[in-house]
């Protein structure tokens, strides 16, 4: 997948506190799903693709490469071969000594920007 | 932090159920109920229910009451809520924040109940001799110690997460014998990660000391 794509993974209630992205939600033995934004509509599109899912982070593919040693390739889901829009970022296989230090400094350098669902889970909303 | 006296008072829409401001009860708190009574209340019931989810909460009728804003609201309600007065914002997390062990067991109790695929994809439940190594690990430690978030892995396993702007600690239970820890703080080029055995005791409370101690 080029450089330049803005990647969407989506990412459960569980792995954002206090308006950041845990370094759990990108910390993968081998790959993780996400979706081409190119592909898609937008954030809601993915979103609506997992029930009841509570946020989409959005992050760059080229720095997600250069600073967290994350792979993406174009390849779809098995189970969802339809979703043209699916790829999958494959961790840095040589790294697992130092997994935890490259999704650290993922989450921390590429800044993934946070849509939350309208579910709001784990969130404090008025009416 | 201001004193409040609300002769009227909020509903509170707790995980689903309708909860007449902090109790089962339709029963109204007294007047003399000070916000620190009334946000230890909700806790209170908030960990005896361990809850299997994240409270939320809905705030009908402010008129009396503060306002509760949003705000990334971890399970045990630390460090999340704030109230407001007109234009001065007061966080009451220091009314709310629980000790190490009480957190980190609430935390433990709910994730144990995450079925496969709570992450919106293929995660499995996380591992039972996981939460309970953890579990037996938290037992031994101080409860002093700052509070972490759990943090359940797509592995199936879990980590504690201290974190502070540029500075954060990690443990991650690879298995239930096995610690993978990251000590983050580039700024002072002190990062580093490795491997821990869970009954290293020792070393695990040198970790935290580690981020506890530039953590002031």
């Amino acid at each position: 997948v080029a450089a330049l794509e803005d990647l969407f993974r989506i990412v459960s209630a569980e792995w954002i506190h206090e308006g950041r992205v845990s370094s759990g939600a990108f910390t993968f033995r081998d790959c993780f799903s996400v979706e081409i934004s190119s592909r898609t509509s937008g954030p809601l599109e993915s979103l609506s693709r997992v029930p009841g899912a509570c946020a989409v982070v959005r992050f760059n593919c080229g720095q997600a490469r250069a600073i967290g040693g994350m792979d993406t390739r174009d390849e779809r889901d098995e189970f969802h071969p339809e979703n043209q829009a699916h790829a999958h970022v494959y961790t840095d296989p040589t790294g697992n000594s130092r997994r935890k230090t490259l999704a650290k400094a993922f989450v921390t350098q590429c800044k993934p920007e946070i849509v939350l669902n309208q579910c709001g889970a784990g969130r404090v909303q008025l009416l | 932090m201001e004193e409040t006296s609300p002769d009227r008072f909020s509903v509170i829409r707790w995980q689903g159920l309708f909860v007449d401001d902090m109790g089962e009860t339709a029963s109204e708190p007294s007047v003399d109920d000070t916000k620190d009574a009334i946000l230890r209340q909700l806790y209170h019931v908030y960990l005896d229910r361990c809850l299997d989810a994240r409270p939320r909460f809905h705030v009908l009728d402010d008129s009396k009451w503060p306002r509760v804003h949003t705000y990334g609201m971890t399970v045990a309600g630390v460090g999340s809520i704030v109230f407001t007065t007109g234009p001065l914002m007061v966080p009451v997390a220091h009314l709310l924040k629980p000790s190490f062990r009480a957190h980190v067991f609430a935390e433990l109790e709910r994730l144990q109940s995450l079925r496969a695929g709570w992450d919106g994809y293929r995660a499995p439940a996380l591992n039972a001799d996981v939460i309970r190594s953890a579990r037996e690990l938290v037992m031994q430690l101080s409860d002093a110690l700052p509070v972490p978030s759990v943090v359940p892995l797509a592995s199936g396993g879990l980590q504690l997460e201290w974190s502070d702007g540029q500075l954060a600690l990690e443990l991650e239970f690879e298995t239930a014998d096995i610690i993978r820890f990251l000590q983050w703080s580039p700024a002072t080029s002190e990062s580093r990660e490795d491997t821990v055995s869970v009954r290293d005791l020792a070393r695990i409370e040198a970790l935290i000391d580690w981020f506890a101690q530039r953590n002031v």
